[in-house]
């Protein structure tokens, strides 16, 4: 019987294997969580839905798995009782048949690793059944820690894929291959040379050439969370001709706003934060400039469509334990600033707990991040791909400013705007950001647009 | 470092385990081997070697035999079988002499006697306990008494398997012999039983049918060679009945009484009919069993699965850093090359962290009359593996340097991937296909299709064209055998 990574709703087809919660032989009950799985930016964990023995893992932590796909091998009826050898038959062909069988009654990785199947391997044999390579290749990829499936391969055709040759391997690590193997074949005889007595118990690394002996390092697999920050921000950055501007504003007015709203809002036991006046004054802003709530969308036929979104969306960017997760505020232009302030409560705390679900974390139409009271004068944030703009708010700070061509304490909270050269040019962003702070240094602008 | 202290200490001098210190010296490790009985192990002085040169010597005598349809005749001929068996133990000889040779020449150290790892310090250092006074091969004492310790930061356990016997019909080495002892046999025996139709009854049984033997093979389940291909083993089967040889299956020996001139064994067919089978020996062939016992692996905290065999992760280390298994006391089939390949892996997994066990395609070969070889997917294991296998087939009657040397009995079967083409696996049973399966082997090893395989010219007349033409067969495509069109994905215009 096979665990296979159930639908999970909302839509979502595949997700992330963080970590497998149960082990390999491990007696499992129904309902017990086996798996935790995370899909877009939500993290779940997988329930049985059946009584028996895990007998093998098919997908290791770090892989990406398909709804429907294998996740494990799962033995209901598990017997323990012994055999008879005298009843045990040797013919190569009886074991080998055992070996190459997905299902393997022993735990033993060496025989599960060389399991020859269009499945995805369960542990650091790396796809060797779906990806065609040979020996050599396989071995170099493994040391230098390259997983096969994401090798773009450049030798002959094997069905729908490509055979990986030994100088896919070298592109990806940029060093020839050639030289960490004569590193390999010199190290046992120079090592001891270097008179390093017990280099036995410390395996050297032949991918270390290049690192001088004593400099510690540590490597973090890249995974999970982290994993969907690095290509979320990457493929922003370099996908994105981002320019950023600043601007600062008084905001004694907004300071005695909000101290008001703060007392009222605590009366329905919701805390009242700078960020529901921001939020507004961001979707009132975004409706005078509708290219700023867009995205740049490419057709299939090759051409691009900037797609004006007349919803608006509002992401808040949140710093949990895990990494930046974005929860949204759906609709903000129809919420009053109560409403406003109890979701972004209630968002909030989920998001830190992880309890956010997959739609609440994804669907923004424009980001707003804020480093609250950490520090620093302002900063040039990373659009929230697709968007095309976000909205970066700091701490207010005492200063002087000049009033009446006197100079006086003034309260003054910095703004930058990052936005997308490709949609939005510099005279409108920076007319949008006059928009946002007129309201902002006015808040009763924005009591005014009220409806 | 003391004289007694090495980088890596290999317990078991077989062909994993010799083959293991010779690798490890290579790479510069100081390195010991620990061998209570004869280098080489089980294949090279009991399996593997001296059986297949029984096997040729029987197999030219029943060519000669047959050799009168090709106009050759022969008359009185005659067996020696004392020269026979001495031939054979001078190959033998000459062997684990190599293997003593190539140690020595690699500055590996080998020490005598019955070894186990007595401790592991906190530092991962182990102790080795070695004992000259026991031969750890057949428990018995030996002339020596030393006992003495080795210590390594590295173990390699290459213990081997052994002979399991059943309870109350002990091999004796007169009437009723393992496979071992028939390899050593002064006369030619009238008549034998073989208890197992296992790979090593069949290749010994056949040796004595083709020096005249009557024999008899008891077989407990359906079939001979079990788990092995139907088709496959059919063709040997056939071979062997018209040998005059008797085939028992679904049955069960039951008792056995001795005396100075026979043996009477006891036997119950399927239908609990009860037969007594007289015979001048019985050839015990029942399987064999890993050599775990006697290794002090509870005080280690391993514990063995349910066929008494170590628990190893994919780098051949037990749970006990720096303690590596190999071969048949692994899990895996019993073959001397998966020892050696696993042994060259665990010294690779010492030296570099990052190395796994990695083969898809492990070959066997069976050396019966006609011989039957495999390696990588059958059909049935392709499926349950997630391919979508398809079959290309051809006979060795099709082939022209088979018929011209008067073997063509046979056929080579290639599985591949439907979609991808990809090569999955071979099945062969014929004239030398214990060779042929290299080309198999490399190729599925490699990620090459059928089509691959196909391409490659072959040499003509080889019996090898055969494999091109069953490759060519996935596409429906082979020149020397008609088809019906086949529709294959991967077939090409």
């Amino acid at each position: 019987m096979d665990f296979l990574l159930p639908d999970l709703g909302e839509g979502v087809q595949e997700g992330e294997l963080i970590a497998w919660l149960v082990k390999e032989g491990e007696h499992v009950k129904r309902d017990q969580p086996l798996v935790e799985v995370m899909t877009d930016k939500a993290t779940m964990e997988v329930p049985s839905s059946f009584e028996g023995v895990i007998s093998g893992f098919k997908a290791k932590e770090g892989d990406m798995v398909k709804v429907g796909q294998v996740m494990a091998n799962v033995d209901s009826t598990k017997s323990t009782g012994k055999e008879d050898l005298t009843e045990e038959r040797h013919s190569t062909v009886f074991e080998e048949k055992e070996k190459l069988a997905p299902k393997s009654e022993t735990v033993n990785k060496a025989q599960e690793s060389a399991h020859f199947s269009p499945k995805v391997d369960a542990d650091g044999a790396l796809h060797v059944g779906i990806i065609p390579a040979s020996p050599r290749v396989r071995a170099l990829a493994r040391e230098k820690g390259i997983d096969l499936a994401r090798v773009e391969a450049s030798g002959p055709q094997v069905g729908e894929r490509r055979r990986v040759v030994e100088e896919d391997l070298q592109k990806l690590s940029g060093q020839p291959s050639a030289e960490s193997s004569v590193a390999g074949k010199d190290l046992g005889a120079g090592a001891l040379q270097a008179g390093q007595a017990s280099f036995v118990s410390k395996p050297l690394k032949v991918n270390d050439s290049v690192i001088i002996a004593g400099e510690e390092e540590e490597r973090v697999p890249l995974r999970g969370l982290r994993r969907v920050i690095a290509d979320g921000m990457s493929k922003s950055k370099f996908t994105i001709p981002h320019y950023s501007y600043v601007d600062e504003f008084e905001c004694s007015s907004l300071i005695d706003m909000r101290q008001q709203a703060k007392e009222m809002a605590a009366q329905y036991g919701v805390k009242f934060s700078y960020l529901p006046f921001i939020v507004k004054a961001l979707v009132a802003a975004l409706k005078e400039f509708p290219e700023c709530n867009s995205t740049l969308q490419k057709n299939d036929d090759g051409k691009s469509d900037i797609v004006l979104k007349k919803y608006f969306h509002i992401g808040i960017a949140v710093a949990t334990e895990g990494g930046l997760l974005v929860p949204v505020i759906r609709h903000a232009d129809q919420k009053s600033l109560l409403e406003i302030a109890k979701e972004i409560n209630e968002l909030s705390q989920k998001t830190h707990a992880g309890k956010a679900t997959a739609k609440e974390l994804k669907g923004s139409t424009f980001t707003i991040t804020s480093l609250g009271n950490i520090g620093g004068l302002f900063a040039t944030p990373i659009i929230n791909y697709p968007e095309v703009g976000i909205l970066g708010v700091y701490k207010i700070r005492k200063q002087p400013v000049v009033k009446n061509d006197r100079v006086e304490v003034g309260n003054v909270m910095a703004l930058s705007l990052s936005l997308d050269h490709r949609v939005v040019d510099g005279a409108i962003g920076a007319r949008f950001c006059n928009s946002i702070i007129d309201r902002l240094s006015k808040p009763a602008k924005l009591l005014m647009e009220l409806k | 470092m003391s004289d007694k202290t090495f980088d890596i200490v290999v317990i078991g001098g077989g062909p994993g385990g010799y083959v293991a210190a010779i690798r490890a010296a290579q790479y510069g490790y100081k390195t010991a081997v620990v061998e209570g009985h004869k280098l080489g192990g089980e294949c090279l002085n009991y399996g593997c070697i001296p059986s297949k040169a029984l096997i040729s010597a029987t197999h030219l005598l029943d060519k000669v035999q047959d050799a009168e349809r090709i106009g050759i005749s022969c008359s009185d001929l005659k067996v020696d079988l004392k020269k026979m068996i001495d031939w054979k133990s001078s190959i033998v000889k000459r062997l684990t002499t190599g293997v003593g040779q190539l140690l020595k020449a690699n500055k590996v150290t080998v020490f005598n006697g019955m070894a186990s790892v007595k401790k592991v310090d906190q530092d991962g250092l182990k102790t080795i306990s070695v004992n000259e006074g026991i031969d750890p091969y057949n428990m018995q004492k030996t002339s020596k008494s030393d006992v003495y310790e080795l210590k390594a930061q590295n173990v390699i356990l290459a213990t081997g398997s052994q002979s399991v016997e059943i309870p109350n019909m002990a091999c004796d080495g007169k009437r009723v012999l393992n496979s071992r002892q028939a390899l050593d046999v002064t006369q030619i025996p009238k008549k034998i039983v073989v208890v197992g139709g296992g790979f090593i009854g069949l290749e010994l049984g056949s040796c004595f049918a083709k020096l005249g033997t009557q024999i008899t093979i008891v077989e407990a389940s359906p079939e001979l060679l079990p788990g092995t291909d139907r088709e496959l083993v059919k063709v040997a089967e056939n071979k062997l009945r018209k040998k005059g040889a008797e085939i028992l299956l679904n049955a069960r020996a039951t008792g056995l009484k001795k005396s100075s001139q026979s043996a009477l064994l006891k036997v119950v067919d399927e239908k609990g009919v009860e037969h007594n089978l007289e015979a001048d020996w019985i050839l015990m062939t029942v399987g064999r069993k890993p050599r775990t016992a006697d290794l002090n692996l509870k005080t280690l905290g391993i514990e063995l699965d349910d066929r008494k065999r170590i628990p190893v992760n994919n780098r051949l280390e037990t749970s006990v850093k720096g303690l590596y298994a190999i071969g048949d006391i692994v899990s895996g089939p019993m073959l001397a090359h998966k020892a050696s390949k696993e042994g060259l892996v665990a010294v690779e997994a010492i030296k570099n962290p990052k190395v796994t066990y990695d083969v898809l395609a492990m070959p066997w070969a069976i050396f019966v009359d006609p011989e039957i070889a495999g390696v990588g997917h059958t059909v049935e294991s392709a499926k349950k593996a997630g391919w979508d296998p398809v079959v290309g087939k051809c006979p060795f009657a099709a082939n022209g340097r088979a018929l011209t040397t008067g073997e063509s009995d046979g056929f080579v079967k290639i599985i591949a991937d439907r979609k991808s083409d990809r090569l999955l696996g071979a099945q062969m049973v014929g004239p030398e296909v214990s060779n042929l399966i290299a080309e198999v082997a490399s190729l599925i090893e490699m990620g090459a299709t059928a089509s691959d395989l196909a391409t490659v010219v072959h040499a003509h007349p080889t019996l090898a064209e055969t494999i091109m033409e069953a490759a060519e067969s996935v596409h429906g495509k082979a020149i020397h055998i008609f088809s019906p069109k086949k529709t294959s994905a991967a077939a090409r215009p």
